[in-house]
């Protein structure tokens, strides 16, 4: 069974390209076969993320214009086995490719023999978000706890619902816990009451990340990072486990929780 | 076709046809109109159908009379009109202002999002939210059973009696006919009742629906 996923998310800079890059890893890791797609023509850099840069040869345009074959194009991952990149074109813009050719692009994959074929959306609306969702079986859409990306990604789940990607999963990026317990930042809830869709997974707001990104070493494997830890957590649901939500603080028990606790029993 | 009976009533699946003779003069049929209607009143009281005028070609302004007719002389719910070249005009457009009490209601299932549009000529009812950046025009009420975040403007088309409720009012905008006002910002937070929201002298006023 091969499943084709986006990660989109509207507004750009709220973590799209990282995301596909750590699932990707951690989806590797448990010995998947996954190829991660950048629909981003003219502003790839999953690329870079992944540390791949230097290997691309053919990308996502020769494929589909024909100048070359997909097992050609695809990057094979210095770390993993199991994890390939079809980079996008940088020379070219978004019209370079159209939905029903991004559609056979994503057949061809899962003919390939992929469990999870990722696909990085560019940001916006237009032809590249078109592009990207239209072989999409699945979506995963991210955001971060402040108003803009969360009206962006309220846009962005209507748009899916229209093209019948329905029920996306909402993955809370770079959630800073110091200041929602300050009540400054929107929280969990907040965010869930407004997009009233599941919520795959939470990643508090880590200097990991920022580190691991710029050395082209996804974050989802340094194993100290609670970062990592989470991405690892929505590895494990997007596999269909099972996990909880990762508790990202240690609240003070107040006297009335002792109280709560105490009728509990 | 009988030379006295140049207008002749017929139920079809399309609801309820008027075949009107293609020559007689406009006078005469609205005469036996009259006649017809009057003669058959009870039997299509709170009857609600479209109907559709065929056999001759009218006026916009003829049309209208003949439903003055129809609507002055029964309480017949005419839903829409259907000329006989099969386009549809919405009731609205043609009748006067007194007949918008007979609006009918579309019913909206789920949530209306970012950049999502829903307009209707009539009323209508939301069962979900309304989430900021979504619109909602009616020309006639307007209630959404969940947040209404978004921008909402009910009697779209000029009418002032129309309003507007929400079982959770905190709107960027309301709207009610050409009166704009914004909600003011330290009512869109905690807990708080259901709100309407109507025009009284030219203002938009919101109460809490107890």
């Amino acid at each position: 069974m091969s499943e084709v996923i986006v990660i989109t998310s509207g507004k750009g800079g709220v973590g799209k390209t990282t995301t596909t890059a750590n699932l990707g890893c951690g989806l590797a890791i448990q010995n998947q076969k996954v190829a991660l797609v950048d629909a981003d023509i003219g502003l790839r850099n999953l690329d870079v993320v992944m540390g791949l840069e230097n290997r691309i040869v053919y990308d996502l345009v020769d494929v589909v214009e024909g100048n070359c074959r997909l097992k050609q194009a695809l990057i094979k991952d210095k770390r993993y086995d199991g994890l390939f990149l079809l980079p996008a074109a940088q020379t070219r813009d978004k019209d370079a490719v159209s939905p029903e050719q991004m559609q056979k692009l994503c057949d061809s994959l899962k003919e390939e023999g992929f469990d999870y074929i990722l696909i990085d959306c560019p940001a916006g609306i237009e032809q590249g978000f078109k592009n990207a969702i239209a072989g999409a079986d699945r979506s995963i859409v991210v955001t971060t706890p402040e108003v803009s990306a969360v009206r962006d990604a309220d846009r962005i789940i209507g748009l899916l619902e229209a093209n019948g990607l329905n029920n996306p999963s909402l993955l809370l990026n770079r959630l800073r816990v110091d200041l929602v317990s300050r009540g400054e930042m929107m929280n969990i809830d907040d965010v869930t009451e407004i997009l009233a869709v599941d919520i795959l997974g939470v990643v508090p707001d880590d200097e990991s990340i920022v580190i691991a990104t710029n050395k082209g070493e996804p974050a989802v494997t340094v194993e100290a990072s609670k970062a990592g830890q989470a991405y690892r957590n929505i590895v494990q649901r997007v596999l269909g486990n099972d996990v909880p939500l990762m508790k990202l603080e240690e609240e003070p028990e107040t006297f009335f929780d002792k109280l709560k606790k105490l009728f509990q029993k | 076709m009988n030379a006295q009976n140049k207008v002749i009533f017929k139920g079809t699946r399309n609801g309820v046809s008027i075949l009107f003779d293609a020559d007689a003069p406009f006078d005469t049929l609205c005469e036996q109109l009259t006649q017809k209607v009057e003669e058959a009143g009870k039997f299509f009281d709170d009857v609600k159908t479209p109907l559709t005028f065929s056999g001759r070609e009218f006026t916009e302004e003829e049309e209208k009379k003949l439903l003055e007719i129809i609507t002055s002389k029964t309480t017949m719910r005419i839903t829409f009109l259907r000329t006989s070249d099969d386009s549809v005009k919405n009731l609205s457009d043609l009748i006067t202002q007194d007949m918008k009490d007979f609006n009918f209601t579309k019913y909206h299932r789920g949530s209306l999002r970012n950049g999502q549009v829903l307009e209707f000529d009539g009323s209508i009812v939301i069962l979900g939210d309304v989430n900021a950046g979504a619109e909602v025009r009616a020309t006639g009420n307007i209630i959404v059973l969940g947040q209404l975040r978004g921008i909402a403007h009910a009697g779209c088309k000029g009418m002032k009696e129309a309003f507007l409720a929400a079982a959770y009012m905190a709107p960027v905008q309301l709207r009610i006919a050409d009166i704009i006002t914004r909600f003011p910002e330290e009512n869109k937070h905690g807990h708080k009742m259901a709100e309407y929201a109507f025009v009284q002298d030219g203002q938009i006023f919101v109460m809490a629906l107890a």
